[in-house]
């Protein structure tokens, strides 16, 4: 136990109290003089914008804005950004919107040197740095102009959302609008008034606003902040002209669309939901956004505030060249439309979209990027929709697509970014009603011949028709085909390296993967070996090869081979050089993307055939 | 000829007996304090500065025109300013600034930059006042706690030991840097020493420096109470015995001035919030300006238990590891845990301090507190006195002055640490 100290009394003394009392004094003195007099700033509250706030720049007066980095100055009636290098230059605004407050930014740029980096940064956390902010901005990448577009996070490090090509490089002296639209949760991007992306996740919202280059001089200019209804409508946007019909809607067509030669084939209706029996396959339709609810031959989305909501088909996927037909009639506002070529069922990224709107009269049509981001295409103006049934016909081919709106050829010859895959519904700021869903296919179906390769893993080029991986690890490296397919015939000649430091090398096709770029869960078939065997087998969950079978081969590396799959619904066999070797290898799974592989490097790959049936 | 060697050889004789006998003077123990301070700080300082410059040299930092280099014509002096440094050479030069919503500089309290202002004419720029305001106070603050380790153990060996770790911690460069932590250690450290010499009006005036120069500077008035009340033979542990609250009553019947004197520690803290409430109408701005940092109250428990659940989302194999997070909480867990020896062998003021320096930051967040440590000088005293084992001496020496290396590079290359 802790023995009770005796205290002990201290007599105020001159050195024990009366000096540190002094300088006690002395110091408080100091410091609430220092406080008033020195560290008192002459305007202690910066300048805080109110909106709407509009700057022509006419004046040299800035008062409030905030540079974080970089030489701006007033030249000319314009904001210059004048330093040539370094990144991230911003010039702050300090605003204090709401974090649900839907605005508005929009400046023009001009862009004074070779770089095009110019843009905004919004929703900043403050106006004193770029930590916990949004930014978009211009970035010259070879020849082609791109929008891209992020945030930066907490480290100030960036992370990015998305990009967007665009189809014009502006020269000096050219004015660029460049536009936000920013709702609580979400913003889009415009620019020279056409919705370039949309439907963008706000990682940080409200805040202040700024201007920003990255190795560009840039003149900025008529810049406007205000708020903005989301319900407003958007300009009309023609980002990437398509061929839209000549002559006026209104004139029934006497044409037909491009896409499917009805006369010539026999078409085959191999889906349809008129959702007349409730209970009878809904539980394959799998909303993943808004509110959806079966209703007596109508499947509803009910949420009429809001972008993009979707429903996708889950129970199977096709392959163009197919039609889809879709009736539906708008309860409320306009916005009805459909997903086609869907990478997966249940999800919009990486799926193209036609539907209704931005307003009444037009119908517009994109895609959703790898982020779910919206990149508008095209629209075009149509009948007005509101409360009539409509019928949307999409004419699926490999490479395009066809848009009919009530019979009417809308546009058609539409690049179609992605190629095959599942169906679904969409519905923005509207309330719809889905009566029918069809989709058709032909007999005599083209083959695929000539495909571009996009790698997945390893490096991959393509010379005058000859595909080359070269990256020589010992690992499998893929290249996806972009073909998403289920009963079909794929072949391609492949040339092993005579190289005796490959001569383990192999090559061979991928088929049913997961994703686009996603080999898992695909069925791999290949030589191996330096052409001394056959092996097939699958990818797991996890991308880890378990193999199924091999058989021996003798094959003359100094000549390309030809591998031949024919896959059906629950089997493959397997052809070198046209003679059949394996047949009726079950099948995992029924369908899915197609894809190169080349165990090291050096395999070239030609003459690759696709025959979807 | 002859002569010249004699001449020599005497010579030799007279300054070799000079040396040793300033060497025997110098080395009598009443000089510990004054010479191993010197030493310690003069070797760790000069290490730090040319591995700060080293760094900044021969490894390629993070560039950009947001990471800011206040005097790229003198890279000694550079380094120093990273980080918050803006903030205080921009309250010196511009004032404080405060919006809601903002990091604004009201975060940061104003006795650093207004002792920045006061040495800036002598020191040729305030980066240059700034480099020597913080290295003056560690210098003072390396005395006081070699005075207060060898009053507390009697052990001259660990004091030198408690010196030395301080300043060869990881993160002792901030003692170099425009920052407070030399500034705060200082006045803590001396606050506490003149406590325990019961030279009340001395620890109240460190005191009230302390609460001027960050926010929790003003648990030095509960510290310091608490030594009073020790002092007069109240403690915790004999809070439950008669004579304890009767010597109480007669202490502050006795000693009511030394009581009176001491509760003007927090006049700093109020001199500052008084000039908040009136240019700002915010008296707690400090306070309301740290959700700009993300930081929000929520409790240490929810802190840690957020932290350490994201520690284990990345593969510590490739590196996808929030490695501040890890140090920070690292430092936390190893400050929680060496109160309790601390209480044992220091007492409880000691431990308080130790707790609410480490409690009162970890209740918005993790972050900084191995920048916080530094000031958390009982922890120093505690590996002071553990380091007369050999073992446990060599680790630390060696662990703190290769991370200290490590982390000064990192830190001036503009990555963040803390």
């Amino acid at each position: 136990m802790e023995q009770v100290a005796k205290f002990t009394l201290h007599n105020p003394s001159f050195k024990r109290t009366i000096v540190p009392l002094g300088l006690m004094v002395l110091a408080l003195v100091i410091l609430n003089w220092g406080l008033y007099h020195w560290l008192r700033a002459e305007d202690p509250t910066p300048i805080g914008y109110e909106l709407p706030q509009y700057q022509p720049f006419d004046s040299d007066d800035l008062a409030g804005y905030v540079n974080i980095a970089g030489e701006w100055e007033v030249r000319d009636g314009t904001l210059v950004q004048l330093s040539p290098t370094g990144y991230d230059l911003i010039m702050a605004i300090p605003f204090d919107i709401a974090p649900d407050q839907p605005y508005e930014m929009t400046a023009r740029l001009n862009f004074l040197s070779e770089q095009r980096g110019g843009g905004f940064v919004f929703n900043m956390a403050q106006a004193t740095a770029r930590q916990k902010s949004h930014m978009v901005r211009f970035n010259l990448d070879g020849d082609a102009l791109y929008l891209i577009y992020g945030y930066y996070d907490d480290a100030s490090n960036f992370t990015g959302q998305g990009n967007v090509r665009l189809d014009f490089v502006p020269t000096q002296g050219d004015w660029t609008a460049l536009t936000v639209q920013i709702t609580g949760e979400t913003y889009q991007l415009l620019v020279n008034d056409v919705v370039v992306a949309s439907q963008i996740p706000a990682e940080y919202r409200g805040g202040s606003v700024g201007l920003t280059t990255s190795n560009s001089q840039v003149a900025f200019d008529d810049l406007l902040v205000r708020a903005w209804e989301p319900t407003e409508s958007i300009p009309v946007v023609e980002a990437q002209p398509t061929e839209a019909p000549d002559t006026p809607l209104d004139t029934p067509p006497t044409e037909t669309v491009e896409g499917l030669d009805t006369t010539d084939t026999t078409t085959t209706r191999v889906f349809q939901d008129t959702f007349d029996a409730v209970g009878d396959g809904e539980p394959l339709w799998v909303p993943f956004s808004g509110n959806w609810a079966f209703e007596t031959g109508a499947f509803v989305q009910s949420q009429a505030d809001g972008y993009d909501f979707g429903a996708g088909y889950t129970g199977q996927s096709f392959t163009p060249p197919y039609t889809l037909q879709v009736t539906l009639q708008h309860r409320e506002g306009v916005g009805g439309g459909v997903l086609f070529n869907m990478a997966q069922p249940n999800d919009k990224q990486q799926a193209l979209m036609v539907r209704y709107g931005p307003e009444d009269g037009a119908i517009m049509w994109g895609y959703f990027d790898e982020g779910g981001a919206f990149i508008g295409v095209g629209n075009a103006d149509v009948p007005v929709a509101r409360q009539a049934t409509h019928q949307m016909t999409i004419t699926v081919n490999p490479d395009t697509y066809a848009i009919t709106i009530d019979g009417q050829p809308v546009a058609q010859d539409i690049p179609a970014n992605y190629k095959g895959g599942y169906i679904g519904l969409t519905a923005s700021q509207s309330v719809v009603a889905f009566s029918a869903v069809e989709v058709l296919t032909e007999s005599g179906t083209p083959d695929v011949t000539e495909q571009e390769f996009s790698a997945i893993t390893g490096q991959w080029e393509t010379v005058d028709g000859i595909t080359t991986q070269t990256e020589t690890a010992p690992a499998d490296f893929i290249a996806g085909v972009g073909v998403f397919a289920e009963v079909f015939q794929v072949s391609v000649q492949i040339k092993l390296p005579e190289d005796p430091e490959l001569s383990d090398a192999g090559g061979g096709l991928v088929f049913h993967m997961n994703g686009r770029d996603d080999p898992t869960q695909g069925h791999m078939v290949r030589f191996g070996n330096g052409g001394t065997e056959l092996l097939w087998g699958r990818y797991d969950a996890q991308g880890v090869f378990l193999g199924e079978g091999g058989v021996p081969l003798e094959l003359d590396n100094t000549q390309p081979h030809t591998l031949t799959l024919t896959v059906s619904t629950e089997s493959y066999s397997i052809a070198v050089d046209d003679e059949t070797l394996i047949e009726n290898i079950p099948l995992q799974s029924t369908s899915g993307w197609m894809g190169l592989v080349s165990f090291r490097g050096n395999v070239q790959f030609s003459a690759f055939g696709l025959e979807l049936r | 000829m002859q002569d010249y060697v004699e001449k020599a050889k005497a010579y030799w004789q007279k300054t070799t007996t000079l040396a040793s006998q300033g060497y025997t003077f110098i080395n009598q123990p009443r000089y510990h304090w004054l010479i191993r301070t010197l030493v310690v700080f003069l070797v760790t300082r000069f290490i730090v500065f040319i591995a700060a410059y080293l760094a900044e040299i021969a490894i390629p930092g993070v560039e950009g025109d947001a990471y800011y280099h206040v005097d790229r014509a003198n890279i000694f002096l550079d380094v120093w300013a990273r980080w918050d440094s803006a903030f205080y050479l921009n309250i010196i030069q511009y004032g404080y600034w405060f919006q809601p919503g903002y990091q604004s500089s009201v975060a940061f309290f104003p006795l650093y930059p207004l002792m920045m202002g006061i040495i800036e004419p002598l020191a040729g720029s305030y980066l240059a006042a700034g480099v020597w305001v913080s290295n003056l106070c560690l210098l003072g603050a390396l005395f006081f706690l070699y005075r207060l380790t060898e009053l507390e153990f009697g052990d001259a060996g660990a004091a030198t030991r408690s010196i030395f770790y301080i300043a060869a911690f990881p993160t002792a460069f901030f003692f170099n840097a425009v920052y407070t932590e030399s500034t705060f250690l200082l006045f803590a450290v001396g606050s506490m020493y003149f406590a325990r010499k019961q030279l009340w009006a001395w620890a109240a005036l460190m005191g009230m420096l302390c609460s001027a120069s960050r926010i929790v500077g003003v648990i030095m008035w509960g510290v310091v109470g608490l030594e009073w009340l020790r002092a007069h033979g109240w403690t915790l542990t004999t809070i439950h015995r008669k004579e304890s609250w009767q010597n109480l009553l007669k202490g502050l019947r006795t000693d009511y001035i030394s009581l009176a004197i001491i509760c003007m520690i927090p006049l700093g803290l109020f001199s500052y919030m008084y000039f908040l409430k009136h240019v700002f109408d915010d008296p707690v701005a400090f306070s309301t300006t740290q959700s700009a940092w993300g930081r929000q109250t929520v409790g240490p428990f929810v802190i840690i238990r957020r932290d350490t659940s994201a520690l284990f989302t990345g593969n510590i194999w490739t590196g996808q590891i929030w490695y501040h997070i890890a140090l920070d909480l690292l430092a936390f867990f190893a400050i929680v845990i060496a109160t309790i020896p601390m209480w044992r062998r220091l007492g409880a003021s000691y431990a308080l301090y130790s707790l609410l320096c480490v409690l009162i930051p970890i209740s918005s967040g993790t972050q900084s507190i191995i920048r916080y440590t530094l000031v958390i000088f009982p922890f120093f005293m505690m590996l002071g006195w553990w380091g007369r084992y050999q073992a446990i001496d060599r680790t630390l020496t060696i662990g703190f002055s290769v991370f200290l290396g490590i982390l000064t590079a990192v830190f001036v290359n503009w990555i963040f640490i803390a």
